[in-house]
């Protein structure tokens, strides 16, 4: 005997049809999105790897836009500094000037005068501001860090503290980004603004003129050494910026990994599906127009 | 009853060959002989939701098939268990945040307050998130009181890999929730087309079986037809034979 079929296919057919169907929609949403993953449910590990890395991202795209800030502040400090070594190398050579001992007082006067001036465009320079905050004032950075005193023996004070800030540029790594005023401008191992005063004393009493000469040049190389530093962060946030700019890279390549949409495949996935759906259909309307053995009993 | 236990899981007795008896699995009475008994909804006093009650007695937790057995548990089990793990990343943030603010000093010089409203609890925290100052001066970026110390605020942004939340951290665990609810709706889908395959082979066996197939019945047809046709030859032969018989007698 025979195993009896269903005589009736409609249900299988239009189930066949919803499968199909369903295939269309999923393989359409992909090409239109161009990504795999449309909803949780199509990738949960997927989707949960692709969090992560959406974070990694924002984290890296943050440190890029730090490294961005920090280079601009970090340049107007470098070129601050850089235009006090003129100012100095006039001093060193107004001190030599003055140690002349064929100058009258009248141009020995005129000397510290000029002297003078120069101490105020280095004490201006030391109080560089950029975006509203003063660049050599420790962290007190909403403090005017040097205001010229001519009772204290480094003709000014200073109002900054001696703390550096560091800030992150790439996971787990930290930068200085500044060095104090008084690092810079008083420094024990050769005060600048200590020495520019002592100077301008002697020219005026005419007293120690080449020791305190000395006393600046020794000052101007110790300015020297503490102004490389932002040269080095300089040089430091260009090559953490190109690194993050290819972890950037790697992360995307990651994501995209994770989530894009092969185009080829689903391409042929969406045309086979088509295939078999038209199929299907022009089967199911030959197999239903089928006559049957009534048709035949006459 | 095809309908029926589409809604609810149903059982039948069949009391005496005339009368069928409907109850839930659970037990509750939903058709007795001719009497049949409504189920009725009425809102729970704690949760606020609609219980389902036979007669008097509340069978919401005993439904445990059918669409209402499925919408009871996406509203009972599957969403308060999301929404309570987004109120656990809620508060944690919150909580961390707020606790890491108050360490430092904003760009005032005063210590840290609030920068999320304190959640109450961890129940609805995720609803009633929400940032307490609108000045960006008071967010405690200094560690120490100056200016320009940042201390705070890079402990701040280090709050993101450090594990806050029931031992995670907030990115991890959030990617948790989200693996969670996509593994679910993956797993439903798969589950929905595994029944669709097996009510459909059912639906074909059953088809197989009660099935008019006009193949089949036609030939029926021709051959009781046919049966029909040579027993009525038998007859008329008989009838023959006894008349050729008569005839002889007759003679």
């Amino acid at each position: 005997m025979t195993v009896r079929v269903s005589p009736n296919i409609v249900p299988d057919t239009l189930s066949g049809l919803n499968g199909l169907k369903q295939q269309l929609n999923t393989a359409d949403l992909e090409l239109a999105s161009g990504r795999s993953i449309n909803s949780p449910s199509d990738n949960p590990s997927g989707i949960a790897a692709l969090i992560v890395n959406h974070a990694a991202q924002s984290a890296t795209d943050t440190f890029e836009r730090n490294i961005g800030n920090l280079q601009s502040t970090l340049q107007i400090a470098d070129s601050a500094l850089n235009s006090a070594v003129g100012v100095i190398n006039q001093a060193i050579s107004l001190g030599v000037q003055a140690g002349n001992s064929s100058l009258s007082a009248g141009d020995r006067q005129a000397i510290a005068q000029q002297l003078q001036g120069i101490q105020q465009q280095l004490v201006s320079i030391a109080n560089t501001r950029s975006g509203g905050t003063y660049l050599f004032a420790g962290t007190q950075v909403e403090t005017q860090p040097f205001t010229l005193n001519s009772s204290s023996g480094s003709g000014v004070n200073y109002n900054g503290n001696s703390s550096v800030t560091q800030v992150e540029i790439a996971n787990g790594q930290s930068v200085n980004i500044n060095v104090p005023g008084d690092q810079l401008f008083l420094n024990p191992a050769g005060s600048l603004l200590g020495s520019i005063n002592q100077l301008i004393t002697a020219v005026q009493t005419n007293t120690g003129i080449p020791a305190a000469s000395d006393a600046l040049g020794q000052a101007a190389s110790e300015f020297d050494t503490q102004r490389s530093f932002y040269g080095t962060a300089l040089n430091q946030l260009q090559s953490t910026g190109t690194f993050l700019s290819s972890q950037n890279l790697q992360l995307t390549s990651q994501e995209n990994n994770i989530d894009a949409a092969d185009i080829a495949k689903v391409t042929t996935t969406f045309s086979q599906a088509e295939v078999a759906y038209t199929a299907l259909l022009e089967a199911e309307g030959k197999v239903l127009s089928l006559p049957n053995l009534i048709s035949f009993l006459q | 009853m095809t309908q029926l236990s589409q809604l609810v899981d149903v059982q039948s007795i069949q009391a005496d060959g005339t009368s069928l008896t409907l109850t839930t699995s659970g037990g509750a009475a939903l058709v007795v002989g001719n009497q049949s008994f409504n189920l009725t909804t009425q809102t729970d006093p704690t949760s606020g939701f609609q219980d389902v009650f036979s007669q008097v007695r509340d069978i919401t937790s005993s439904i445990t098939g059918g669409n209402l057995a499925g919408d009871i548990q996406l509203r009972d089990k599957e969403i308060p268990s999301l929404q309570s793990s987004l109120d656990t990343l809620a508060s944690g943030i919150a909580n961390s945040v707020n606790t890491q603010n108050a360490a430092g000093f904003d760009l005032n010089g005063h210590a840290g307050g609030n920068i999320f409203v304190p959640p109450t609890g961890v129940a609805g925290s995720a609803i009633n998130l929400a940032v307490a100052i609108s000045d960006p001066n008071l967010i405690a970026a200094s560690a120490d009181g100056t200016a320009g110390n940042n201390a705070n605020a890079t402990a701040l942004a280090n709050l993101q890999s450090q594990n806050i939340i029931s031992g995670q951290n907030p990115i991890n665990y959030y990617s948790g929730i989200v693996f969670q609810v996509g593994n679910d709706a993956s797993n439903a889908s798969a589950g929905l087309s595994g029944e669709q395959l097996l009510i459909q082979q059912l639906q074909d066996q059953q088809s197989a079986v009660s099935g008019v197939s006009l193949d089949q019945e036609g030939a029926n047809l021709v051959q009781f037809q046919n049966a029909y046709t040579a027993a009525s030859r038998v007859a008329s032969i008989i009838a023959s034979l006894f008349q050729t018989t008569i005839n002889m007698i007759g003679a």
